[in-house]
């Protein structure tokens, strides 16, 4: 009696796990083939040569002269230090600015929804026709330009090939689509900050500023902290901005390692290169975020 | 759990790398072959045409055709002109943009089988398709239908002897101008040849200035895709220009700094030259400036014909005439500029189920057909194409021609098909040449690199990306 009943709990059992795995299968399945696979593909690509239009036997093992090859190659080194400007430029700037955007409407003022609203959009806009505005509103003949010249400037900046300037519409157009999704986050965060903390802090005579740094910052440095990791994650990621607003005089002067990446596989069908290439993003993206990690315990509270 | 996950991740790296390391195997026919297709590598030979017997009729079918024009822009016209012919070959058209993503799709849905015929735009992209052995062997083809192609096309070969892709269109580069502000500037009779020094004298007069400096109109344009200044260069230089006798980049010879310099001044100094930075920031296309009438004459392409033969979009409201790329040298004996060189490549995909079905439209559309393929605004590259045909199959008829260009001209300089022109048979890293050229020339024009260091540094990379090339 009491076998028969361990049966029936064991074949129970068998076709639970049977049909767990069954909903699990399409997911697992896509998981593995366009997750998975690619990802040990392209690390073994790492290591070869291949074009792909000569089939998979035209796979030749070159060792690790991808990686040697990439620390030689002018154009990736540059690539690599716009990535660099670019994460150190965003990511605090777009931050800062956030914070204070939800600072401000987390107080009372007037149409507090439409505003919200409207630094939301562009975060749900789509990036290609964003840059394409930019692209527009920086053209030499563009509306800013015709703004500076109304003002009086002579020789007006050439936004795009100026080594100077050719960052900055591509820098701006990431702050800007970013400030809506950090802005909600941080709006969640600052609710959350007990008010009886501000209302001790005010009996002990701190200023507002005060209360700023000394209540509101450290209380909502989870946040920050969260967003500092994924934001750090898509400024290294950064590729349709770049891509459609540098044009093919300022490639070199804005280009990004994602763009680099992209133009070896896909423009020069060096997909060997392209994988090392990933391959060291990753290393790099992976470094940046273990560092912020063992930052956080010296500044974020929880 | 975790051992399994385990086992299903180490699956799939040792199948991803035996995948990879595998020797192909035969084709199959799921793969899209059949029994008689050849490799352009494989060095086999291919099934010859069965003409005997067979009536254009008698061929029964659907070919899947890549190319960068679908029925809207003209191919109506050429199934029209083929099903006159072959009434029962569908031909279904797939359109690509001849850029970097274009050129993916192309290549993607080549691997996969999907293309039966296809248009290569320049060799580089040829060779790179040959090398991959996804092109298919016309070499038995033409002979069996009696096609020599040095008579046809003026082609020994396209690689290792064979021919992979037949040079059915081609390009001239020209000027064109604004008739109306030539005379308006008291220029005279049109050149039918000139030098640099003339054309940009010509520039200079036609270049109109506000009082506060702003230019209203530029003399002159030279924007011509990858061209810039390897235009003036190249028709120095003729076949291979890239490249010096020792196969190494040519950019270390002096005429390619006399080809760049006067651009230069003519663009920062002068200010008689529409900017190059302007067409590639602002992403303009090469006709705009002329068709606005913000400049006065503009290196150009045949390519352009086709937007002033489309009189429902484009209204030239001034009249148009041609002359030849200026020689760079006073005594320059030949300008290789001056003839038709080759563009446009077509051929048999490698997978093609049925390549003699295929054939029978490649050597259409190469031969008694080409003239159709003028209304793109191309020049068929045959011999025995009927050249005054061209200007009515663009324009409708002559007369309708002269309403909007100078016809006499337009013969002379564009149709100009027995003048000298060059080939690239060196096409070794051909595509990262144009690049880094562009590259250099960019950094010299915003002054961020002296013009003689910029040489310098152009022609150690691009030495560099042919050894490179060379090594693979």
């Amino acid at each position: 009696m009491q076998t028969k009943k361990i049966g029936t709990i064991n074949e129970q059992k068998r076709r639970d796990t049977i049909t767990a795995w069954l909903f699990l299968a399409p997911t697992l399945i896509s998981f593995g083939a366009f997750v998975v696979f690619p990802v040990f593909f392209s690390a073994f690509l790492s290591f070869t040569q291949w074009d792909f239009i000569s089939g998979i036997s035209s796979i030749k093992f070159v060792g690790i002269r991808n990686f040697v090859k990439m620390f030689q190659d002018e154009e990736v080194i540059n690539a690599l230090k716009n990535t660099f400007i670019y994460t150190v430029t965003i990511v605090p700037i777009s931050l800062c600015v956030s914070l204070v955007v939800a600072y401000m409407l987390n107080d009372k003022v007037h149409f507090k929804k439409t505003i919200r609203m409207m630094f939301f959009i562009p975060y749900i806009s789509n990036t290609v026709a964003l840059a394409t505005v930019f692209k527009g509103l920086f053209r030499s003949d563009g509306p800013i330009n015709m703004v500076l010249r109304d003002l009086g400037v002579s020789e007006l900046p050439q936004w795009f090939s100026d080594p100077n300037l050719a960052k900055l519409p591509i820098i701006i157009l990431a702050i800007w689509t970013g400030i809506g999704y950090q802005m909600l986050i941080y709006l969640a965060a600052l609710q959350d900050v007990p008010t009886e903390l501000y209302e001790a802090a005010e009996i002990d005579g701190a200023s507002p500023l005060k209360r700023f740094l000394k209540v509101t910052i450290p209380l909502i440095s989870p946040s920050t902290f969260y967003l500092l990791v994924v934001r750090t994650i898509a400024v290294f990621k950064l590729f349709s901005s770049v891509k459609i607003m540098s044009g093919s005089s300022s490639e070199r002067i804005s280009t990004t390692l994602v763009l680099e990446i992209y133009r070896a596989a896909f423009g020069e069908y060096e997909f060997g290169y392209a994988s090392a290439m990933s391959w060291v993003l990753f290393a790099i993206i992976l470094m940046v975020t273990l560092v912020q990690m063992w930052g956080q315990k010296k500044w974020v509270h929880y | 759990m975790k051992k399994v996950t385990s086992m299903l991740l180490v699956l799939v790296m040792v199948l991803s790398l035996l995948t990879a390391c595998g020797e192909q195997t035969e084709p199959t026919e799921a793969q899209g072959k059949t029994e008689a297709p050849t490799s352009a590598q494989s060095g086999e030979t291919a099934a010859p045409t069965e003409q005997a017997g067979k009536a254009p009729e008698d061929y029964k079918g659907t070919l899947r055709v890549w190319s960068v024009w679908a029925e809207d822009d003209g191919a109506t016209l050429w199934i029209d002109k083929f099903h006159e012919i072959y009434p029962n070959i569908e031909l279904e058209f797939h359109k690509f943009s001849n850029n970097g993503d274009g050129n993916l799709a192309l290549d993607t849905a080549l691997t996969a089988g999907e293309v039966d015929v296809l248009m290569n735009f320049g060799i580089a992209r040829v060779d790179a398709r040959a090398q991959a052995g996804l092109l298919y062997d016309l070499t038995d083809f033409l002979a069996a239908d009696g096609l020599d192609s040095v008579e046809n096309w003026g082609l020994e070969d396209n690689i290792g002897g064979k021919i992979v892709a037949i040079p059915m269109g081609g390009n001239n580069d020209h000027i064109i101008i604004n008739k109306d502000m030539w005379d308006a500037a008291g220029l005279g009779e049109v050149p039918t040849s000139w030098t640099l020094d003339e054309y940009y004298e010509a520039a200079r007069k036609m270049t109109k200035t506000a009082a506060d400096g702003m230019v209203e109109v530029y003399g002159c344009s030279n924007f011509h895709s990858i061209y810039y200044a390897a235009l003036l260069a190249r028709g120095y230089l003729g076949d291979n220009y890239y490249f010096n006798e020792d196969g190494t980049a040519s950019t270390d010879q002096q005429v390619w700094k006399d080809a760049f310099e006067p651009n230069y001044n003519a663009e920062m100094v002068e200010k008689i030259q529409y900017p190059l930075i302007k067409y590639r920031d602002d992403g303009i296309q090469a006709y705009a400036p002329f068709y606005e009438g913000k400049v006065a004459m503009s290196s150009m392409t045949n390519a352009m014909t086709r937007r002033i033969a489309n009189t429902d979009e484009y209204q030239f409201d001034f009249d148009i005439t041609y002359a030849p790329i200026p020689t760079l040298y006073k005594d320059q004996e030949t300008n290789y500029c001056e003839g038709i060189y080759y563009f446009t490549h077509l051929s048999i995909a490698q997978d093609c189920p049925d390549p003699e079905l295929a054939w029978q439209f490649v050597k259409w559309f190469s031969t008694d057909g080409s003239v159709y393929f003028s209304n793109t605004g191309h020049m068929p590259t045959w011999k025995s194409v009927d050249r005054s045909a061209i200007v009515s199959v663009l324009f409708g008829s002559e007369e309708e021609a002269e309403k909007l260009i100078d016809v006499e001209a337009y013969k002379r300089v564009v149709l100009n098909y027995d003048a000298p022109t060059y080939v690239e048979y060196n096409t070794t890293a051909s595509s990262k040449l144009g690049g880094t050229l562009n590259s250099w020339i960019m950094e010299m024009m915003r002054g961020n690199i002296s013009i003689e260091d910029g040489f310098a540094e152009m022609k150690k990379e691009m030495d560099q990306e042919i050894a490179e090339a060379l090594a693979q």
